[in-house]
């Protein structure tokens, strides 16, 4: 690994500000429209369910003018984990699931190796919603400043005040993540430059590869860790130096509106969901 | 390899950030340098100007991937079967703000984590600790079982250059390592590196934004803007073109500003002076006649 | 006219119950006066940057009271007002920036304090000029420069429309470009009437205030303006601290000629007096004189 440059696959949380129908869209929709979608998803275990719902992801993307390449490039990193739970998948689930409508057809079986259709059609469903929740996340928060998410998100959580939900504090918390993980990414590549500098091999050698590596994750966490500490240390002085006492008496600068576009987007996103979930054992495959 | 060639070579080198990404920036343009064994060279520049990038080429963590050379110890840096672990032994690198890359509870530990990686025994591992904390000013037998996070601020940093000494490079890069720094830690910082030059005869590159700094410690200095060389020349050369320095969002030192006026109201003073005393000279001669 | 701060006796121990308690300042005693231009300069440990945060109630005295505009700072009710009348600006640009879009960590100080969108809105955009960042008003604070996120933190705290402001060390990350225009934008706000107390290492930003205080071991040790406290050089050396480099060449020239003055402080005056002098003594002409 020798390319350190972090600050490209950072896609979460970076806000991109190109012009686009989704941009323009207000946040409690977008929000809605990721809920709508999400609930589609889990209710759909079909090949074909999945098609679908990864063309509509995919539509989103583009309508948002955001670069579908820039969105995968953040898959990058979890590429070796998401091998490494679909082989597992793969290999070791035969028995957790049967395909709606069919019954369980071992493709393979040797010792605890136990492929059957229904193993192959988790994996295969497995990726396709990785890349539908990839898509959905990453525009969300491609497209939404982190204020407008969390106005939006404080603005949908309020009702629930009265039973003693935080809504503000979250959606402040929230802010605040999103807008250090580009910072620590940037700490984390001077990081592992700096120990890779003394000498720390981060390409893993196979012998004895793992006590390594859990040596050198030693030497990259803890750094991290306390410069997020410290920062956060400061950051909760200068906030309070600004007045910041809480949620309670603040206004708001920025200032939502639903347009027509908004009704139509959630209405059609709305009426597909529950297309979806209504349908789910409708699909041929 | 003989010791007229330099030990560190960069010609026109370019180098693109976040290539293939919205974020696509050109970083280097052109930059060009060279570092002979022995010799104490200072590269300034504005924030931004390339600097960190372009030492980052001397230890192989950015390879020269467009256009350019980069020639470190005879070896060129863009061929992939360069031994970069031995490159990055004799080239050591501090980062900016280096206290950032501690990690182990006691300093000691800390200290050693180069030598380990080196394969090294014990023993050699210890002696070399001992050497480099010593030399730092961080005495071995009182600081080694210290915890790391217990430190003040400048004590973490001295740890983190011996980590980097302890490798026992041939050439020592320092990337910005004053800033932040207040200025009577700033002397001390600028006198050991002074004394590692002097004592052990490492080869430095000193990187910063400061003009006072370069007058300090080095000899020759090279200033980058927009990713290119765009000055170069002994310390008093350069220090004799304020207007050039500004123009390159370096501050000029009040010194420089003086003697150059006075030069150009006609008076026949030296305009390399680089320190107050070397002013204080130069202007008495013109008092004193 | 009426002090806007007044420090009096103020003691402050860090961790006040432990054996060793740290003693960070010592009875010390301040006044400031709207529009002052007040730079405390000292090293690190000599209590500078625990007296700033005294002056916005982020530490509160051990022994003795700080007044802002004669609110105590002791009293909780007092801490909202106290803090939108003195600002602060931090040392590590990004660590004081909270949204992820510039305009809108502008106006994170104004919500807080409740006032009305409209006049948000308005606060926003007189502090985006009078900072120069209305360029990059819906930029991302991270990738801007130095310079740009202190202005930026400058911004947030003019448009709490706070009559001081704190600079806490706040060019120490900064290169000499970005040091500039943070210190460009301040000059302009102390013009215009805003208070301004900077807290730093380097001795040549002296140069900016009406007034400079010398800081050591918790104390005050120097007060007065720049230009007397550049003259006593010898004390200043012993408290290892710089001259501007006019000053120390001025102080030098005064010792081998007790006629040439030795509180020069700007580069004009000194290009100015060594002309004076020179001329006079007629170049080309060499003559022995004692040194």
């Amino acid at each position: 690994m020798e390319d350190f440059e972090f600050l490209r696959n950072v896609t979460i949380g970076q806000y991109l500000p190109f012009h686009s129908i989704v941009h323009r869209l207000d946040p409690r929709t977008k929000i809605t429209v990721m809920l709508l979608m999400v609930i589609a998803i889990t209710f759909n275990m079909s090949y074909t369910a999945n098609v679908i719902l990864l063309i509509v992801s995919f539509a989103f993307v583009i309508l948002s003018n955001v670069p579908p390449g820039y969105i995968l490039s953040g898959v990058k990193p979890a590429v070796p984990l998401i091998i490494t739970l679909a082989l597992l998948q793969l290999l070791f689930y035969g028995d957790q699931y049967v395909p709606a409508k069919t019954v369980s057809v071992t493709l393979f079986k040797w010792g605890w190796i136990h492929v059957t259709n229904g193993s192959v059609q988790l994996v295969v469903v497995s990726t396709l919603r990785f890349l539908q929740l990839m898509f959905l996340a990453s525009l969300l928060t491609n497209t939404t400043t982190t204020t407008h998410l969390t106005h939006g998100m404080e603005d949908m959580l309020r009702p629930f005040a009265r039973f003693g939900v935080p809504g503000h504090e979250l959606s402040l918390v929230g802010t605040i993540a999103l807008r250090f993980v580009p910072i620590l990414a940037e700490q984390l590549e001077i990081v592992m430059k700096a120990q890779v500098s003394r000498g720390a091999d981060l390409g893993g050698q196979s012998k004895l590869a793992f006590v390594q590596t859990a040596r050198m994750m030693t030497a990259l966490v803890v750094p991290l860790f306390i410069d997020a500490l410290r920062r956060g240390e400061d950051l909760i002085l200068a906030m309070e130096a600004r007045c910041y006492v809480g949620g309670q008496g603040r206004s708001h600068m920025v200032q939502l509106h639903l347009s027509r576009a908004d009704y139509i987007a959630m209405g059609s996103v709305l009426i597909f969901a529950i297309f979806m979930v209504a349908f789910q054992n409708g699909f041929p495959v | 390899m003989s010791d007229q060639q330099p030990v560190i070579q960069v010609n026109q080198l370019y180098h693109t950030y976040l290539r293939g990404t919205p974020f696509e920036v050109q970083g280097l343009s052109g930059a060009d340098l060279e570092i002979r064994r022995g010799e104490v060279v200072g590269i300034i520049g504005r924030t931004g100007a390339g600097k960190s990038t372009i030492v980052q080429h001397f230890n192989g963590l950015i390879r020269p991937r467009e256009r350019g050379k980069v020639i470190v110890l005879g070896q060129d840096m863009a061929d992939p079967t360069v031994n970069v672990r031995s490159i990055r032994q004799k080239v050591g690198l501090v980062f900016q703000y280096p206290e950032a890359q501690l990690f182990e509870r006691l300093v000691g530990d800390d200290v050693a984590f180069g030598p380990f990686k080196m394969g090294l025994k014990l023993d050699e591992v210890r002696d070399r600790v001992r050497w480099a904390m010593n030399i730092v000013g961080l005495p071995f037998e009182k600081f080694k079982d210290r915890f790391t996070f217990s430190l003040s601020g400048g004590e973490m940093r001295k740890a983190a250059i011996a980590g980097v000494l302890a490798l026992r490079p041939e050439i020592l890069v320092l990337d910005e390592s004053t800033s932040g720094v207040d200025p009577r830690g700033r002397k001390e910082l600028l006198a050991d590196i002074r004394k590692l030059h002097e004592e052990e005869g490492l080869t430095i590159v000193f990187v910063s934004t400061n003009m006072e700094d370069m007058a300090a410690l080095v000899d020759r200095v090279y200033a980058v803007d927009g990713g290119k060389t765009v000055m170069s020349g002994s310390t008093g050369e350069i220090f004799s073109q304020p207007e050039e320095l500004r123009r390159h969002g370096l501050g000029a030192p009040q010194i420089t500003d003086v003697m150059h006026q006075l030069k150009q109201r006609g008076f026949p003073v030296n305009e390399r002076c680089v320190t107050v005393a070397q002013a204080e000279d130069e202007v008495w001669k013109i008092l004193n006649s | 006219m009426e002090p806007i701060i007044q420090v009096n006796d103020v003691t402050f121990l860090y961790n006040p119950d432990a054996p060793n308690p740290v003693q960070a300042l010592c009875d010390v005693n301040l006044t400031i006066y709207p529009g002052d231009y007040v730079v405390i300069v000292g090293h690190n440990g000599s209590g500078k940057s625990t007296l700033a945060k005294h002056l916005n109630a982020l530490l509160q005295p051990t022994k003795g009271d700080v007044l802002i505009r004669g609110l105590d700072t002791r009293v909780p009710a007092n801490l909202l007002d106290i803090r939108s009348t003195v600002g602060m600006v931090f040392q590590v640009p990004d660590n004081q920036i909270v949204a992820t879009v510039v305009q809108e960590d502008i106006a994170f100080g104004p919500e807080n304090l409740g006032v009305p969108r409209e006049e948000i809105l308005a606060r926003v955009d007189w502090a985006l000029r009078v900072t120069g960042l209305e360029a990059v008003r819906t930029h991302a604070p991270h990738l801007l420069s130095g310079g740009q996120k202190q202005r930026v933190a400058i911004a947030g705290v003019i448009a709490m429309k706070s009559a001081v402001i704190v600079l806490d060390e706040a060019t120490a990350y900064l290169d000499p470009v970005g040091r500039e225009d943070v210190l460009r934008v301040v000059r302009e706000l102390n013009s215009q009437g805003v208070t301004v107390v900077a807290i730093t290492h380097f001795m040549h930003e002296a140069l900016d205030g009406n007034r400079v205080i010398v800081m050591e071991a918790g104390k005050i040790v120097m007060d007065g303006t720049p230009r007397e406290i550049f003259a006593r050089a010898d004390e200043l050396r012993e408290l290892q601290l710089d001259v501007p480099q006019t000053t120390d060449l001025a102080y030098r020239l005064h010792q081998r000629l007790p006629a040439f003055p030795s509180d020069l402080l700007t580069v004009p005056e000194t290009v100015d007096a060594i002309s004076k002098f020179a001329q006079p003594l007629g170049l080309g002409q060499r003559k022995e004189m004692a040194v």
